[in-house]
């Protein structure tokens, strides 16, 4: 009996075993055998050289500048212990003078642990210049480790600098969507080194080994070589950038400089900062003061500022007034200097009127009258569905990282956000872009070259990546009948800056003649937290309008596009009829003009008043 | 010349030794695979094993019975001693240093053959009655098993001490102990379960968190691998990564099943097992066959020890049950406890060849030397 009991005891369990061992090793053998697969093999990446970046001439934007970095091995604290540790950043002072102890020391108890068996970086950078003669000393030494760590430069410091953007330390959200930034620590986080980062940043290299539970070396099964794409060029001419940056002073504001297929030649957001400053990390200072600027210098206003379009955009308004079927070219209204709506007053900018007005001369002296009337004849549906149309209210689609869409009011947006009925007055204000109409400067200039051309190209700032060619297909928005009607706000937009009357015409001085718009944009609210931080005086600057001044040149041939935008400028022609002028001056003289035919007399471009 | 009695040869126990050399011969050749060195070692313990088996069952065990209490007391005091002058290692005092010799030594291994003689001693002084001991015979044989368990679970080392409460019973079960002391016996062990977790230390209870948890320690983890990628008939040495690349901790003993499924699959385990199965079953007919108290507690107790332990190690190794530092037994490397086996056999095999001077009443030659 009692064996019984006791052989049947161990019969079962025998069997329990049997079962699992069965169920483990023939059931589940593809499981457990790719598990131990995994186990003994490893991948050991090798971090590809970031691309650099150059403009349209091959001059260098952005670039690698060869240093090293300093690495401990692990294991140099034990515990409280920092003896060894001491000892080490001791000696390697002894070598390099300047170095931080505190930092070192800091920087390798943080990383130092147990568990872990790989060196630790103690100092990022390190000049080529200093290590060059203590290299081998260094290297011999087990505990140091000295290895090569390029290091971005940017020569041109903070020229142009909202479009190129700059490379920082990855962060943990940035590190777990891409894990070779682990091996690679830096990432774009700005302009076009974030918009281009896959490609500048290239592939890592892997090698995969055999390894044992130390993770010592068995042998090596495999390897594949890393991917560097090198350079990307840009559509930039950094003499052309170097120019507009000293063109615009102390303003603030944007400037765009691009030809009429969208290639962007020069832009900038102004104020600019020092890119060079973010690579190696921003003293917390630097930061805040540039974080809590009035002018707000880390905003991209090209595609990030969003500003009422003011008088520039009438080219719009006249063109779907003209090809609205309520009015035509022909059609003549009486300006009288305001208007009355219910018990409200819209007034023209000009106190008396322009007398009889047609759409030429609408555009020509920006008649507000004219657009006041006719917006009530063509009706806000029609307005806000043709600008939509025309690519207000979407991304340019420019090469840039988070770009801004503006707003295009319309009565469904009215009900969608604030749940009210549109208002006829709101239809006048969007007639002379004012009100809710929100627009970025790039699509400005992107507008200006729908007018000039009759097609609205995709700004972009790359020229080839790699040996492809950057040249994104601009869109065909316009219907038949406003290209057929399109010469008619060409001819009214030259007359801006050569007619007598035209609103630019006092401020341009350009060699060729040019056509475009000029614009006074009220400024919208100033929100309650700017408020509190200033002062009276910046409150005044703070309630001047932005100056618009958008145009193409040559008039009769166009080529490129400059807009222009002043925040707090004032009046449109006068603030920055001068910086437009001398913009094409510049390009003609770098030969970006092309003339027609060559002229048979060689004699000197004559300036056309 | 050898003047052999036939009679010490027709009651000489061949089978177990049968049984036992495949098992040796394996486990040398396996731990030779993982290291070199260990398994010269091994082989160097095999052969002080075969020297203290010869010199054991030479001796006349059946005239030195009056040894047993001293030597079981003596483990007693070394235990005790461990308190005081016991050696650490990884938070538990388990080892005595020897002086000079730098030789370490086990305490609570030294006990358990003198444990099971004994109790063996014990139970033929006072063997029970027909349906089993009473209370009061019990108690008194639940003394000698207490008393060490507690000295060893202090160490602590509850894996061990765990043994020899299984052992002890398991071989008190075997003798016969009256059914209702049983149903009482497991009735009070459910009832102070909550008191005895009570008073583990953190790292038993880690063991224990580990085992009932979801997710295995890494040793479980990676033995569990082992043996998941042996298939059916196992792999080659060098394809048997989880061990020659020793991602298989302690391959060589607490996990040695682990290379055995992943070396020879599947099959290698059923038979390893088969062979356990057969020396367990063979060593418990002995025990319930014979008469003699000295045979049945000593084949009974070595069956249960053999049972325990494979199971117990085999169960760890594939995350049946916590690790608690039990060899495969005659398996794993480490000779303190292979040579304890040996000893236990020697003198099982001792008393099986020379009853028959007992039981026959013989009187003939006093010695065969």
């Amino acid at each position: 009996m009692k064996i019984k009991i006791l052989i049947t005891l161990f019969i079962i369990i025998w069997i329990g075993l049997i079962v699992r061992v069965f169920h483990l090793a023939v059931q589940s053998n593809d499981y457990y055998e790719s598990l131990s697969e995994n186990n003994s093999i490893k991948s050991e990446l090798t971090a590809p050289v970031r691309g650099e970046i150059l403009d349209r001439n091959n001059e260098p934007v952005a670039i690698n500048e060869l240093g090293f970095k300093i690495a401990f091995a692990p294991h140099l604290t034990k515990g409280k212990d920092r003896t060894l540790l001491d000892k080490e950043i001791a000696y390697l002072r002894t070598m390099i003078p300047t170095l931080d102890a505190d930092k070192i020391a800091k920087t390798y108890i943080q990383e130092d642990s147990y568990y872990n068996h790989s060196f630790i970086d103690v100092v990022d950078f390190i000049s080529h210049e200093t290590i060059i003669p203590l290299y081998s000393i260094l290297n011999l030494r087990g505990t140091v480790k000295i290895s090569p760590s390029p290091k971005r430069l940017y020569p041109y410091g903070l020229v142009g600098a909202h479009l190129i953007g700059y490379v920082a330390k990855a962060n943990q959200k940035e590190i777990d969507a891409d894990s070779s930034l682990k091996l690679l620590g830096h990432v774009g986080k700005n302009g076009i080194e974030k918009y281009y980062n896959g490609y500048l940043q290239g592939v890592a290299g892997e090698r995969r080994i055999k390894v044992n539970a130390h993770n010592v070396e068995i042998e090596e099964i495999g390897r594949s070589a890393t991917q560097e794409n090198h350079n990307l060029v840009l559509n930039l001419d950094m003499r052309l950038q170097n120019f507009i940056t000293q063109a615009f002073e102390k303003r603030v504001g944007t400037i765009i400089v691009m030809d009429i297929h969208g290639a962007i030649y020069a832009a900038g957001s102004y104020p600019e900062y020092d890119l060079n400053t973010f690579v190696s990390g921003i003293s917390p200072e630097e930061w805040n003061a540039l974080m809590t600027s009035v002018d707000s210098p880390f905003t991209n206003k090209m595609i990030n500022g969003l500003y009422p379009p003011g008088s520039t955009i009438k080219n719009n308004m006249g063109l779907l007034y003209i090809t609205s079927g309520v009015w035509n070219e022909n059609t003549t209204i009486m300006s009288t200097g305001s208007m009355r709506l219910g018990n409200r007053t819209f007034r023209d900018w000009k106190k008396n009127g322009h007398g009889a007005t047609n759409i030429t001369k609408a555009i020509v002296e920006s008649c507000d009258d004219y657009f006041y009337q006719g917006s009530l004849q063509v009706g806000i549906d029609r307005m806000s569905n043709g600008i939509f149309r025309m690519g207000l209210g979407k991304k340019t689609g420019i090469d840039l990282p988070n770009e801004f869409i503006g707003t295009v009011p319309s009565r469904a947006w009215k009900r969608e956000k604030f749940h009210k009925p549109w208002f006829q007055g709101e239809t006048l204000n969007t007639s002379i872009g004012q009100g809710d109409l929100l627009v970025t400067p790039m699509q400005i200039a992107q507008q200006t070259a729908l007018m000039a051309t009759g097609l609205l190209p995709v700004p972009h700032i790359a020229k080839m990546i790699g040996n492809t060619p950057n040249t994104p297909v601009p869109l065909d928005v316009l219907t038949p009948q406003e290209k057929a009607k399109l010469p008619i706000i060409q001819n009214a937009m030259r007359g801006v800056c050569n007619e007598p009357g035209g609103t630019a015409r006092a401020y341009v001085s350009t060699r060729f003649p040019i056509a475009g718009k000029t614009g006074t944009a009220q400024t919208t609210g100033i929100s309650q937290t700017v408020k509190n931080r200033l002062n009276e005086k910046d409150m005044e600057y703070l309630k001047r309008s932005h100056a618009w001044f958008t145009t193409y040149g040559p008039a009769d041939n166009p080529q490129f596009i400059v807009t222009v935008m002043v925040e707090h400028g004032g009046h449109g022609g006068e603030a920055t009829g001068g910086i437009v002028s001398s913009i094409y001056n510049k390009l003609d003289e770098l030969g970006y003009i092309k003339k027609p035919k060559p002229a048979s007399d060689t004699a000197s471009v004559q300036v056309t008043p | 010349m050898l003047n052999i009695d036939r009679r010490i040869l027709a009651h000489f126990d061949f089978i177990t030794i049968i049984l036992l050399i495949p098992l040796i011969f394996t486990s040398g050749w396996l731990i030779y695979e993982i290291h070199p060195m260990l398994g010269q070692k091994q082989m160097f313990y095999s052969f002080v094993g075969v020297g203290v088996f010869i010199v054991l069952f030479l001796l006349p065990i059946r005239r030195m019975l009056w040894m047993i209490p001293i030597a079981y007391w003596t483990s007693i005091l070394l235990l005790i001693a461990v308190e005081f002058v016991g050696h650490s290692r990884l938070g538990a005092k388990r080892w005595i240093e020897i002086p000079f010799i730098h030789f370490t030594l086990q305490p609570s291994e030294l006990l358990k053959p003198a444990f099971v003689l004994m109790l063996a001693y014990l139970i033929s002084r006072t063997p029970p009655p027909r349906d089993g001991y009473r209370l009061k015979e019990f108690l008194k044989l639940s003394v000698y098993i207490l008393l060490p368990f507690f000295l060893i679970a202090k160490e602590p080392d509850l894996g061990t001490a765990t043994v020899l409460v299984l052992l002890g019973y398991g071989i008190l079960f075997i003798v016969g102990v009256h059914w209702k002391i049983w149903i009482g016996m497991i009735t009070a062990f459910v009832i102070s379960l909550p008191l005895i977790y009570s008073q583990m230390h953190d790292y038993q209870k880690q063991r224990l968190h580990d085992f009932v948890g979801e997710k295995p320690s890494y040793h479980v983890e990676q033995s569990i691998i082992a043996v998941g990628s042996g298939g059916f008939f196992g792999k080659n040495k060098e394809d048997a990564t989880q061990t020659q690349m020793k991602f298989l901790p302690i391959a060589s003993s607490d996990f040695i099943f682990a290379y055995v499924v992943e070396r020879f699959g599947f099959f290698g385990a059923l038979m390893l097992i088969m062979l356990y199965a057969a020396l367990i079953t063979h060593l418990l007919l002995i025990a319930f066959w014979t008469e003699d108290y000295y045979i049945k507690v000593v084949a009974g107790g070595l069956s249960l020890l053999f049972f325990i332990y494979m199971s117990v190690n085999i169960a760890m190794t594939i995350g049946f049950a916590p690790v608690v530092g039990v060899p495969l037994p005659m398996f794993s490397y480490g000779g303190s406890s292979f040579i304890n086996f040996v000893i236990i056999l020697a003198i099982l095999e001792n008393l099986l060849a020379y009853r028959f001077r007992y039981l026959y009443g013989d009187t003939g030659k006093k010695s065969f030397l």
